[in-house]
């Protein structure tokens, strides 16, 4: 069956508010789920699989374990990546928007079958401005990397899938285990400048942080393991004044230059084909599908009791006799 | 002689006396409602609207395809009518049952893209419409008014116009079911140069197309029964419109689409000062006895109830008739006159008088209005800004929001209400707190508390603090943090009432649409549901000639004709 664009929208909004979730959070899930569908088609169906623990998902049950001017520290309480994501990226864009960049990890769940969602949080960095890398691993072995660059009429987005983390997952890691990403310089700087610089491509300081950060961002450890799943949401506000001109097209050389090594890059101007289309032919689902996502969303919707029909305008002036 | 407009922020109006429910309550249809937008473009280029198709019995129960086309593109509206239910309630949401179900759509109708809407038309919240379709539309006929003009015609004259102008329609349909409902087609997915591309343009055509209906389907039943049937007089097809039931689904609308609300108001409060601006001349005075002296004749010819919660229309009628008398006596006081006789308004007649003089100016200069239709579409995507200061935040509570923490929501009965939705097909209903079971579905439409929450906990805060601490913390304010961020600087937006209060009266929120819309004539039947009527007076299909719209508003009841009657 078809369902339209606000259809699919609306279903997921109301899926998570019956879920528990607050309205806006509620919105800000749905609007994951909807990048999903609209990058990758597959945002109904990841919905559909998150339909038996939605209604464990809680954003108040989350902690901030550390947090200092440029980095952030979440224990999310094995709330799933759409959850956690949120506040996370929040906090990299508000530190960003301050410092120049924005540094938040937050752990994850096992077995996150909301992983597909990830690219969002990269998307909508972009789309507030920002130019960020998010990075993904968990301990069986799944990592995952997702660029994303501010452009018009869409961000670009690149996303690749590793076998390991990937290296910058685990230097960024290895500064926060150390407790020295609060006390030194930024913590980005502190890990990606461990070595010395090899076959650098850009001429300012800040382009090649970036630089270093997404090409290990695209690497992996090759055996390494990480004891706890979790995501790193870093943002660069390229219009920072510490920031050089540089920078805001970093992400975009890189991702032309290595289209290849990314298992899909999401250029804009498909995206926006792919988008169009969507919002004139609408978006074709499985009825069984849907029929379970919708019988769910009527979790917002009130059971009759008695007196409710006076509740309805045309009995209204009953209600209150 | 082209006029020059010219409107400064601080001659709108103060948001602080538009924006409360009462207020808003009274405001009228203008130029700038949608009906009227609808008329205007029909007529300026020329639409032809024909009847393709029908096959029907004498009851009524068969099809209809309709042909409207515009100079760039064809609308089809197909129609299954079937026989009436008698039930005076059936336009609810819950209903399921109807007369008449019907489409609006893109292009021409192929037989099997009228079986397969025939198939899916039935199924309220499953059904499919496809993407070529922009409107789908179930409705009843006036069981009242209706079979009177069957009767009638078939009888070989004309009804009796006072029997209906206690009504006013013969179809009033129970809604309008487009933008991405039912797989629909979306507004967004219109193209800038689609004909119906303007706030609720598919909706007003499908409502516009009921009336052509309605009439259409009296007189072939009437022809079917009778031989010496006759057809129904233009002048009474032009007085009747189409009817219309809201409820209190109204309000959640108005809460949930703040900048459109801001977008619709501020072109009409623009338009007016630019109105009020002009200076008078003899043309316009003229002009303006003649819609005045229109306007003052229907009031007193609708003999609709308005309960207690609307002024009688023979006291607008009353007003209007003083501001006729008023108009040219008024001492000059360096300012023109219109803004002159507005303050005299203001000071000696009630809300609602007052909005129809508003709307009457701005009939009397339509080109006040041009150049504002396209400010009417606005997008209501919005996006938190996390790295906003806790003091820039408490600054725009303290600017725009002084309202909402003026409420005392301690006093008894200011939380007495609770808004939900049934799972009867959704249907938006209200509750008692404390006393009704359904307090758990509670819809977040309490703005002033939400707001009076957020303020207790940003206290708790450094004003050096960003939203996206605050929030990480208080996850449950987000919407009320990313509303007030998005609303900052439109000051129309926010409706300054508290629909938790058992005092809150609906029917302002349902008013105000209902003048977006282009409703003139309504019926209040409860403090939550109102019937009206669209397009009373607009011109018949027959009419839209491409020539400039003739002044349709305020219709007179037509006189009765000799010929009309053979039994009385």
């Amino acid at each position: 069956m078809i369902l339209s664009v606000r259809e699919v929208h609306r279903l997921s909004q109301r899926c998570f508010w019956a879920a528990g979730c607050s309205e806006a959070n509620a919105k800000a899930n749905a609007k994951s789920i909807w990048w999903t569908e609209s990058y990758k088609g597959s945002g109904f169906t990841t919905l559909h699989t998150l339909l038996d623990e939605l209604e464990e998902l809680d954003p108040r049950a989350m902690s901030m374990r550390d947090r200092d001017s440029m980095t952030s520290l979440i224990d999310s309480k094995s709330q799933p990546v759409v959850v956690s994501s949120t506040p996370a990226l929040d906090l990299s864009c508000a530190q960003a928007n301050e410092h120049g960049i924005g540094v938040t990890h937050a752990t994850t769940k096992e077995d996150d079958d909301s992983l597909p969602t990830l690219g969002h949080v990269a998307s909508h960095a972009a789309e507030r401005g920002y130019v960020s890398a998010v990075l993904y691993a968990d301990g069986s072995g799944n990592a995952m990397t997702v660029l994303g660059t501010p452009m018009q009429p869409l961000p670009l987005i690149a996303e690749t899938e590793l076998e390991s983390p990937p290296v910058s997952y685990e230097r960024l890691l290895d500064v926060i285990d150390t407790g020295v990403h609060g006390r030194r310089q930024t913590p980005l700087t502190q890990a990606m400048f461990v070595n010395p610089a090899e076959d650098e491509r850009h001429s300012t300081a800040d382009a090649r942080l970036l630089d270093r950060l997404i090409r290990q961002a695209t690497e992996p450890t090759g055996d390494g393991r990480v004891d706890q799943p979790g995501l790193f949401v870093v943002c660069i506000d390229p219009s920072h004044p510490a920031q050089s001109g540089e920078v805001g097209n970093v992400v975009e050389g890189f991702v032309r230059d290595r289209e290849a090594a990314f298992t899909e890059v999401f250029d804009p101007d498909t995206i926006t084909d792919r988008i169009d289309t969507l919002l004139h032919n609408g978006v074709e689902v499985e009825r069984e599908v849907w029929r379970d996502i919708f019988e769910f969303s009527n979790g917002i919707l009130a059971p009759p009791f008695e007196g409710s029909e006076e509740g309805a305008g045309f009995g209204l002036n009953e209600l209150d006799k | 002689m082209q006029r020059k407009h010219s409107c400064t922020p601080d001659s709108l109006r103060d948001p602080a006396d538009l924006m409360c429910p009462e207020r808003l309550g009274a405001l009228k249809q203008t130029r700038l409602s949608f009906a009227r937008l609808l008329i205007d473009r029909m007529v300026d280029e020329g639409w032809n609207v024909r009847l393709e198709r029908v096959d029907i019995d004498e009851e009524g129960v068969g099809r209809f395809v309709y042909a409207i086309e515009t100079p760039s593109r064809r609308f089809s509206f197909g129609v299954f009518s079937r026989t009436s239910s008698d039930n005076e309630n059936t336009d609810r949401i819950i209903a399921q049952e109807w007369d008449m179900w019907a489409f609006l759509c893109e292009g021409e109708v192929s037989p099997e893209f009228m079986e397969a809407q025939y198939e899916e038309l039935p199924k309220v919240i499953e059904g499919r419409a496809g993407p070529e379709v922009l409107i789908w539309v179930r409705a009843n006929r006036s069981s009242r008014f209706f079979d009177h003009v069957v009767d009638s015609l078939a009888a070989g004259h004309q009804p009796d116009i006072d029997f209906l102008s206690e009504g006013g329609y013969l179809m009033r349909s129970s809604g309008y079911y487009g933008n991405g409902h039912n797989a629909t087609k979306m507004f967004s997915a219109m193209d800038d140069d689609h004909p119906l591309k303007a706030p609720y343009l598919p909706q007003m055509l499908a409502v516009y197309m009921l009336r052509v209906f309605g009439y259409d389907l009296a007189e072939e039943i009437a022809a079917a029964r009778s031989s010496e049937a006759v057809s129904l007089d233009d002048d009474i097809k032009r007085y009747l419109g189409t009817g219309n039931s809201s409820g209190v689904g109204c309000i959640m609308y108005v809460v949930n689409h703040p900048r459109q609300i801001n977008a619709w108001l501020r072109a009409r409060e623009v338009a007016l000062a630019r109105a009020k601006g002009n200076e008078a001349t003899n043309a316009d005075l003229e002009r303006f006895t003649e819609v005045l002296a229109r306007a003052k004749q229907w009031f007193s010819e609708d003999n609709s109830d308005t309960n207690e919660y609307f002024m009688s229309k023979d006291r607008i009628a009353e007003g209007l008739d003083r501001i006729e008398r008023t108009v040219e006596t008024l001492d000059s006081d360096g300012t023109t006159l219109w803004k002159r006789l507005c303050t005299w308004a203001e000071r000696e007649l009630e809300a609602e008088t007052q909005e129809v003089l508003h709307s009457l100016l701005l009939d009397v200069y339509p080109e006040a209005s041009r150049g504002l239709e396209s400010a009417l579409i606005t997008s209501e995507k919005t996006d938190l800004v996390p790295e906003m200061r806790i003091s820039t935040l408490q600054s725009y509570i303290d600017s725009s929001y002084q309202w909402a923490l003026d409420i005392n929501l301690g006093e008894p009965g200011a939380q007495r209400r609770f808004w939900y939705r049934s799972v009867d097909n959704e249907e938006p209903r209200i509750g008692i707190r404390g006393e009704h079971d359904a307090e758990e579905y509670e819809l977040p439409v309490d703005i002033a508390r939400q707001v009076q929450g957020l303020k207790r906990d940003l206290q708790e805060w450094s004003t050096t603090d960003t939203v996206a601490e605050f929030l990480f913390s208080h996850p449950e304010h987000r919407s009320t943090v990313e509303r007030i961020q998005s609303l900052h600087g439109l000051p129309y937006a926010e409706v300054r009432g508290n629909p938790l209060d058992e005092d809150f009266v609906p029917l302002y929120f349902i008013s105000l649409l209902k003048s977006f819309w282009g409703i003139s004539k309504t019926h209040p039947k409860s403090m939550g549901w109102v019937r009206g009527t669209f397009f009373q007076g607009a011109p018949l299909a027959s009419e839209l000639d491409g020539e400039e719209a003739p002044y349709w508003t305020y219709p007179s009841q037509p006189e009765r004709a000799d010929q009309w009657r053979e039994d009385e």
